[in-house]
């Protein structure tokens, strides 16, 4: 019985694996074509649009020639939807013919979209690293909007111009190719599988290999091809585009020939590194290996493809593979793994046994991935990229090096090194967790004691500091410190020294932040020691009596290890939010004096929002996670502190 | 009961589709941080505007100061927020790149523009393009209890014998508070003393000559003149003030609604500068109308910027709110020319140096409230500690603009 559903979980397991590559090489086929698509639409609107900002540039002819070539090219390409060019507040070309010549209306959506278009571009353009053009693109209309400036020189700009133009449908997903070749090694494996079931497992493996390398040289094969024609397409545009400039405005093609080296533009025409206008009868000799594009009138264009852009183009196509293959190889390997060695039977069994569970669960789960995990992992990543912060740009991916940053910056012991802050952080630590501990216990002992007058109102007062806001609590406290006015320097000088400044000098700073965060943190480890110390059986200390133990010998073998299990917990917990108090360090001493007394979190916000560093203090607060967290496994497993006192 | 339930059912549907047959207002989402009297004239603003233009509907939000600009960043980009909000002007470049606002250069014409103190439009322009319309100024000036100052000091020798003869600091008496800690409060002196944040070119001059300058002045008025108390927090400049116990405070408008009646007070322009007789030029903010790049009734939305930035409103804001407004068209009524300090915070404003607009403004603050901090504590002189700021500020901006 077991071995038939071993028997019927090999060929599923591949099936399941080969599907998924096969998923990963169509996902990759479809992106490939949909950029050759959008890089010749994208090259085809651009070459529409030079021709007409040219002439806004050189401002010859006016603008009766400029409408007219505009509504030549219109015309000429039944794939352009709309034309607008635009100087200043009114249009010089409308493709709607209500528009021509009028004034942007505000209210028209339309209209000011491409003034603010314009607005951008000039944007763009003061900003110098950036291109100057805006492209949107719509793939539910099947449609692309190109904005682009008419220049004058490279920064200022003349005028905006938009073309929208229509995108060719992708079809097909692949030749058939690549499904034959899946389909034959899932059969032929299929019939070995009786024969060679003590081989399963390299067979598999070479199976899954196999099907990976060919359908990685398919898809190469495929995008050279794709490449060449668009190369072929682009060319055959030029043609075009000369054609109508040949026939509406001659005197622009030599300007237009030189400008196709593309300058600010020169992303949009990666195809040609060197572009020259051959005038009719002139001859050109054929040696540099270029193309010529002639045009009716005799004139031609001589363009040299720019071989280094097309390298880089087919490296980033290989590079892309790689991903795919990376990412897709690796997932069917897993599926591979789970379903053949049978843990995925198991799953569904257990599933389905305690599916009441499951169900049950479920929306906890749900809950705890959305507001916990997503934003963990948000974190996370964040930490291996550098974040633009002033732009709603790309991230750029950094690896390691935010928190090689980190973690090298040796510079001596200055306030923004981070080994002085985790020093002051553990220090702060280790001295508010001591006295927190110490003082709690104490007042939870004396509040214990049978027959304590007003022992009630005392519980009360004492819980009192935690159960206050820890703003105002900590604003309080810091008002105390005052120099002048604080109640603090005030007892101070009664008792006739000198008021101290008290975040003038690093430790009398600290003492500030440790004597607040103190008045805040004791509460909590009073009660739960009270309710520890409540727990334990009296008759134990009578026993003890009895057989005749001092007071510190009952405290000693009674009391602590009795209060042990809540104590530890307690413990634990109140490291880490102490490691992590942002209130007092950022109401009390804000970091005074010159960012000495920071902890670790205070310095990541400063990071993140002084000065909106956004992957560094990601980085920053990915190392804190990792302390604490390694605290929390070390202590735990000493203390034993999660497992009950009876296990 | 069934049956009135069912006259309930029927009476609802009716007027469910009765409701379109009347024209529905167009509602402007507001919103601003206004509160007391400021937030009062607002809202009469609102109320004349809807008796002129049935049509709009406003509805007002106040959200808190310190919210209110990390609300707007955050809830505009996905499509929420308002559709007009009121704010200062310092956050403009950062908001123009995070494509918040809506550009107005569109609406605004020539014969409009006029009507503003130019430095102000100057303040809502970013990149060639205007982004807002002013409605108030905000600067600091010398706000003084007259019980103490007969007549506000005219350079800053005589503010610091007036103050001497005010300081008594065993009764807890001061002549001069001010949050002398913070850049935006020395800015006047900065600024005065031909010092500065930012070149032409914004690049970060954190450490010229004019600062070393001012920040020594400021050190010596904090250190040597004994005219002032330690550790100056903003409760404690109020506290002083209202009780009397300080002659003479530097803040700006917001100051005067925290003033308790009791205490008569006048304000003047900052004295001058007696070491190199010039003026002193604090921080101008220009509080502003913006729309949202997001909302969905812009030419509405602009409607209603048009109206609370014109005459009639700021008069309003004027008289009732207290605010020093930024429409020339409004100082012809007697009643604000004539008025105890709006006109005197127009004055300062003149000579006032709009607060950059640009993001890397959010990088200087706090390196160089450091380099006082240290200055003031005497761990540093003026000249190390600014330097050592205009180090810091150069890498951050530089690692900002990557």
């Amino acid at each position: 019985m077991t071995g038939m559903r071993k028997n019927a979980a090999v060929p599923i397991a591949l099936l399941a694996a080969l599907c998924t590559v096969l998923a990963g090489f169509l996902v990759l086929d479809r992106a490939f074509k949909l950029d050759r698509q959008l890089e010749v639409s994208r090259t085809r609107a651009h070459l529409w649009l030079r021709p007409l900002a040219l002439a806004v540039e050189s401002g010859a002819g006016g603008p009766e020639q400029i409408a007219a070539l505009a509504g030549a090219v219109r015309r000429a390409d039944p794939r352009i939807g709309e034309l607008q060019v635009l100087t200043g507040t009114s249009f010089l070309y409308h493709s709607d013919p209500l528009k021509l010549g009028a004034g942007v209306d505000p209210g028209d959506v339309a209209d000011k979209s491409l003034y603010d278009s314009g607005v951008e571009i000039r944007y763009l353009l003061k900003s110098a690293r950036r291109k100057p053009y805006l492209l949107d693109l719509d793939h539910k209309a099947g449609t692309l909007a190109l904005s682009e400036p008419a220049l004058k020189g490279r920064r200022k700009s003349m005028g905006t111009l938009r073309i929208g133009y229509g995108l060719e449908k992708v079809r097909g997903a692949m030749d058939g190719r690549i499904w034959v070749l899946f389909l034959a090694l899932f059969l032929a494996f299929y019939f070995m599988k009786g024969k060679f079931f003590k081989w399963r497992w390299p067979l598999a493996a070479a199976f899954l290999l196999i099907a990976l390398a060919a359908g990685s040289l398919l898809l190469l094969a495929n995008e050279g091809r794709n490449q060449a024609q668009a190369g072929a397409a682009k060319r055959a545009h030029l043609a075009e585009v000369g054609a109508v400039l040949a026939r509406e405005a001659p005197e622009l093609l030599p300007v237009f020939a030189a400008d196709l080296k593309g300058g600010s533009f020169s992303d949009m025409l990666s195809e040609w590194k060197t572009a020259r206008f051959v005038p009719a009868g002139e001859m050109e000799d054929s040696a540099s290996g270029g193309e010529r594009v002639t045009m009716p009138g005799g004139d031609a264009i001589a363009v040299e493809a720019d071989t280094a852009a097309q390298a880089e183009r087919r490296r980033q196509s290989v590079r892309q593979l790689k991903v795919v293959l990376a990412v897709f190889g690796l997932l069917a390997g897993l599926l591979l793994f789970f379903i053949m060695a049978g843990y995925a039977l198991r799953a569904l069994r257990a599933l389905n046994k305690h599916r009441y569970s499951y169900i049950m669960v479920f929306p906890a789960m749900v809950g705890m991935i959305a507001l916990v995990l997503l934003p963990f992992l948000y974190g996370l990543s964040m930490a291996f990229f550098r974040v633009p912060p002033s732009q709603s740009g790309k991230w750029v991916f950094v690896g390691l090096q935010n928190f090689v940053k980190i973690l090298t910056d040796f510079h001596p012991l200055t306030p923004e090194n981070f080994y002085f802050i985790l020093l002051v952080t553990l220090m702060w630590t280790l001295i508010n967790v001591f006295l927190h501990v110490s003082i709690g216990l104490t007042l939870a002992i004396i509040l214990n004691k049978p027959g304590f007058p007003l022992k009630r109102v005392y519980r009360v007062l004492l819980i009192l500091p935690w159960a206050m806001p820890s703003y105002i609590t900590a604003l309080i406290w810091k008002g105390m410190f005052h120099k002048q006015f604080g109640a603090i320097n005030a007892f101070i000088k009664l008792l006739g020294f000198e008021p101290i400044s008290f975040f003038n000098n690093f430790w009398t700073a600290f003492f500030a932040n440790v004597a607040t965060n103190t008045w805040l943190g004791f509460p909590f480890m009073m009660v739960i020691c009270l309710g520890a110390l409540q727990s334990i059986p009296t008759d134990l200390y009578e026993a003890a009596q009895i057989d005749g133990a001092g007071k510190w010998q009952q405290f000693k073998s009674i009391t602590m290890p009795l209060l042990k299990p809540a104590l530890f917990p307690a413990i634990i917990l109140g490291t880490i939010w102490t490691f992590n108090m942002f209130n007092v360090i950022y109401l009390v001493s804000n970091g005074e004096p010159n960012r000495s007394t920071e902890i670790l979190i205070t310095q990541a916000y400063r990071f993140a929002f002084e000065k909106f560093n956004w992957g560094y203090a990601a980085a920053y607060s990915i190392l804190i996670f990792l302390i604490l967290l390694t605290y929390g496994i070390y202590t735990n497993r000493i203390t034993k502190a999660t497992e009950g006192v009876f296990d | 009961m069934k049956k009135w339930l069912a006259v309930f059912a029927v009476g609802l549907v009716l007027s469910a589709w009765a409701a379109p047959c009347f024209a529905q207002p167009v509602t402007i989402v507001f919103w601003h941080s206004y509160r007391g009297m400021e937030k009062d004239a607002l809202e009469e603003v609102g109320t004349n505007f809807s008796k002129l233009n049935p049509g709009i509907k406003i509805q007002f939000l106040q959200v808190p100061f310190d919210a209110l600009p990390d609300k707007i960043t955050a809830a505009v980009p996905r499509g929420k927020g308002p559709d007009v909000f009121i704010f200062g002007h310092d956050r403009v470049g950062y908001w123009a790149d995070k494509k918040v606002l809506e550009p107005l250069g569109l609406w605004v014409k020539k014969d409009m523009a006029a009507l503003f103190i130019p430095s102000t439009l100057e303040a809502l322009t970013y990149e060639d393009a205007l982004y807002g319309l002013p409605t108030s100024l905000k600067c600091t000036a010398l706000i003084y209890n007259k019980k103490l100052i007969e007549t506000p000091p005219k350079d800053t020798a005589e503010m610091i014998a007036m103050a001497k003869k005010n300081t008594n600091i065993g009764q807890n008496k001061f002549g001069l508070v001010y949050e002398i800690g913070l850049t935006y409060y020395n800015s006047a002196w900065l600024f005065g003393f031909g010092g500065g944040i930012f070149d032409r070119n914004d690049e970060p001059i954190v450490n010229s000559p004019g600062n070393v300058r001012a920040l020594a002045f400021v050190y010596d008025l904090y250190r040597n003149q004994n005219i002032m108390p330690e550790e100056i927090t903003n409760t404690l400049v109020t506290t002083l003030f209202n009780r009397g116990q300080a002659a003479m405070i530097i803040s700006g408008p917001w100051f005067l609604g925290e003033i308790e009646k009791g205490i008569d007070f006048g304000v003047a322009p900052l004295p001058m500068i007696t070491e190199i007789k010039a003026k002193p030029r604090p921080f101008l903010t220009v509080e502003a109308m913006f729309m949202s790049s997001q909302s969905a009734r812009k030419k509405e939305a602009f409607e209603v910027i048009k109206y609370f930035t014109g005459r009639e409103a700021l008069l309003v804001m004027a008289k009732k709110g207290g605010q020093p407004v930024a429409n020339l068209q409004a100082y012809d009524d007697p009643d604000v020319k004539n008025h105890p300090f709006i006109p005197v915070f127009k004055l300062q404003a003149e000579t006032a140096v709009a607060m950059p607009n640009i993001a890397e403004m959010m990088m200087v603050w706090t390196p160089f409230d450091l380099a006082i901090g240290k200055i003031l504590n005497k761990t540093a002189k003026p000249k190390e500690a600014l330097d050592e700021a205009q180090g810091k500020i150069v890498k951050d901006i530089e690692t900002f603009r990557q």
